[in-house]
C-alpha cells in the first residue's frame, strides 16, 4: 500500500514537472494572447479548486455516463466474448460479424444515434457502449480460447456440468484478461465520451471543455482535463481493487 | 468389480478416425490394485479417461460395478485451479455436489501434510505438494474407484516413494478399487496387485502379470518385486 502510494507520488511529480516545463516552453516561444494556451499545472489546480461548483455537475452527469456504458459494454460484452471463445461452433459464426464490425469507426454512428435517440443521455450511453464493447468482447473471446484444457478436465473428471465449467474455469481464468481490456476501454470510453459531449448537450466535462475553449478560458480547458483525469484515475483504482480481490492468486509469490 | 469387454477406443472423426485401443478385455477385483504400463502413446491415459467417463467414443462393454459419482481420477498433469486455494482444489468435487462431507477435506489435508498450506495457491507448492493436492481433490469425494494417470511422474526419487507409500496406506484405509497408469515399472511393481501390460498402439492386453506380494511398504526391494520388476520389462513391448 505504501509502495503504491510513493509509486502513485513518483508519477505525480513527473508529470507536473513536464506539463510545467512544457508550460514554460510555450510561454517563451508564442507571444500574446497565443503564450497562455498551455498554462501550468499550478494554475489549472487553482482553476480547478475556484470553479469546482461549476465542474462538479459536470463530473458527475459524465461519470454517470461513461459508468452505465461501460457497466452494460463489460457485462454484455464479457458475457458475450466467453461464449463465442469457449463455444466453438458460436465462434465459427460470430467471430466473422466482430471482424466486420469492429474496424468501423463509431463516430460515424453518432449522428444516426442522436437522431434514433434523442439528445439526451441514452445516445450518448448508446454511442460510448458501443466505442467499448468490442475490445471487451474480443479480449473476452481470446481469453476463452486460449483456457488450458487440462482445467477443464479436471471439473468435467470430478462431474461438472457445463455451466459448472463456465464457474469454476472459464470466468476466474478469464478475469485477469478480461480487467486488463477493461483498462483500455476505460481510456477508449472517456475518448469516446469527450466526443459525444461535444454536441447537443449543455452538461458533462466535454461540454464544459468545449465551452471554455470557446471563449479562450485556457485555464478551465486544463481544470476540464484534470477532472476527466481523476474520473479515469478513479475507475482505474476500483478495477485494480477489483484485481486485487479476485485474481490474489496473480500476485502471490510463485514458489 | 470393473469389468471391460472388447472394448474398442477411437480418437477423432469425420474421415481422420484413430483407433486408439482394440479389444480390450480386463476385469478388476473390487478393493483390488491395477498397474497399466504400455509403451509411450499406446492408450494408456485413453483408457483410464474412458473409464472416467471423460470420453464415450468406445464399443464394447464398460461396467465399474459403482455409480459414475464414486469414480475418481488424478488426470496426468493434475489440473489444480491456480485460482483457487490448495483447500479450494481439495473441495472441487464437493463444490461441483458430488459430496457434502467437508470434514473428509480437512483429513485428506492433514493426512497429507497439505494442512498448513490451505489458503495457499498452487503456484506456491512444490512439485510433491502439487500431487499430493492432487490425490486429495480425487479422495475428498470419497471415491470407490481410484484412477490415477501417471501420479508421480517428474518427482524425484525420494518424493516419489514417500508417496506410493502414502497411496498404499490410503487404499487400504478407504478400501479403493485402484487403477494405476505409468511408464514406471518399479513403480507399476509395487502398487500393481496384477499388471496389464498393454501393446503398441491400437493398445490391446499383451498380458496380465499376477503381483500378489505387493500392498506392503516392505514389498519394495523384496527378491519377488524384483522378479516382478524383471518380468514387465521382458513383456513389454
Amino acid at each position: 500500500m505504501k509502495k503504491g502510494i510513493v509509486r502513485y507520488a513518483v508519477s505525480f511529480t513527473l508529470i507536473i514537472l513536464m506539463w510545467w516545463f512544457a508550460s514554460w516552453l510555450v510561454g517563451l516561444l508564442l507571444s500574446g494572447p497565443k503564450s497562455s494556451v498551455l498554462p501550468g499545472p499550478l494554475t489549472a489546480f487553482a482553476t480547478l479548486i475556484k470553479h469546482w461548483g461549476d465542474i462538479w455537475p459536470n463530473f458527475l452527469r459524465s461519470g454517470y455516463r461513461l459508468v452505465l456504458a461501460l457497466g452494460f459494454a463489460i457485462f454484455f460484452g464479457s458475457t458475450a466474448g466467453l461464449v463465442i471463445g469457449f463455444e466453438e461452433s458460436v465462434n465459427e459464426y460470430v467471430s466473422p460479424v466482430l471482424y466486420l464490425l469492429y474496424p468501423i469507426p463509431k463516430i460515424v454512428f453518432l449522428p444516426v444515434i442522436l437522431i434514433i435517440f434523442g439528445l439526451g443521455d441514452l445516445s450518448r450511453v448508446i454511442f460510448i457502449f458501443l466505442v467499448t464493447i468490442f475490445q471487451v468482447m474480443i479480449s473476452a473471446r481470446d481469453a476463452a480460447k486460449n483456457i488450458s484444457p487440462k482445467w477443464i478436465k479436471a471439473v468435467q473428471s470430478a462431474g461438472g456440468n457445463r455451466f459448472q465449467i463456465y464457474r469454476h474455469v472459464v470466468i476466474p481464468a478469464t478475469l485477469p484478461g478480461i480487467l486488463s481490456s477493461i483498462r483500455i476501454s476505460i481510456g477508449l470510453g472517456i475518448a469516446a465520451l469527450y466526443l459525444a459531449e461535444l454536441s447537443y448537450t449543455n452538461q458533462g466535462l466535454g461540454y464544459y471543455i468545449d465551452n471554455s475553449w470557446k471563449v479562450f478560458a485556457y485555464s478551465d480547458v486544463f481544470a476540464g482535463i484534470l477532472a476527466f483525469a481523476i474520473l479515469g484515475l478513479g475507475l482505474y483504482l476500483i478495477i485494480d481493487l477489483i484485481e486485487r480481490v479476485f485474481c490474489r492468486w496473480n500476485y502471490e509469490d510463485r514458489s | 468389480m470393473i469389468r471391460i469387454s472388447n472394448l474398442d477406443v477411437r480418437y477423432g472423426g469425420d474421415g481422420s478416425e484413430k483407433q486408439v485401443i482394440s479389444n480390450l478385455s480386463l476385469s478388476i477385483e473390487d478393493n483390488s490394485s491395477l498397474g497399466v504400463i504400455g509403451p509411450n502413446g499406446c492408450g494408456k491415459t485413453t483408457l483410464l479417461h474412458t473409464l472416467a467417463g471423460l470420453h464415450d467414443n468406445y464399443t464394447g462393454e464398460l461396467r465399474l460395478g459403482v455409480h459414475e459419482d464414486k469414480v475418481a481420477l488424478i488426470l496426468q498433469d493434475i489440473g489444480l485451479l491456480p485460482w483457487k486455494t490448495v483447500r479450494e482444489n481439495a473441495s472441487l468435487g464437493l463444490d461441483l455436489g458430488r459430496s457434502e462431507n467437508y470434514s473428509n477435506v480437512e483429513d485428506l489435508l492433514h493426512e497429507l501434510d497439505l494442512f498448513g498450506y490451505r489458503e495457499d495457491f498452487p503456484s506456491q507448492l512444490s512439485g510433491g505438494q502439487k500431487r499430493k493436492l492432487g490425490l486429495a481433490r480425487a479422495l475428498a469425494v470419497d471415491p470407490r474407484v481410484l484412477l490415477m494417470d501417471e501420479p508421480l511422474v517428474s518427482l524425484d526419487e525420494f518424493t516419489r516413494e514417500e508417496l506410493q507409500n502414502k497411496i498404499l496406506t490410503l487404499w487400504q484405509e478407504r478400501n479403493l478399487t485402484m487403477v494405476t497408469v505409468t511408464h514406471d515399472m518399479e513403480e507399476v511393481s509395487f502398487l500393481g496387485q496384477n499388471i496389464a501390460v498393454l501393446s503398441q498402439v491400437p493398445a490391446t492386453l499383451k498380458c496380465l502379470i499376477e503381483n500378489h506380494g505387493a500392498g506392503e511398504v516392505e514389498f519394495r526391494g523384496s527378491e519377488e518385486f524384483y522378479e516382478t520388476v524383471r518380468k514387465t520389462r521382458q513383456e513389454l513391448p
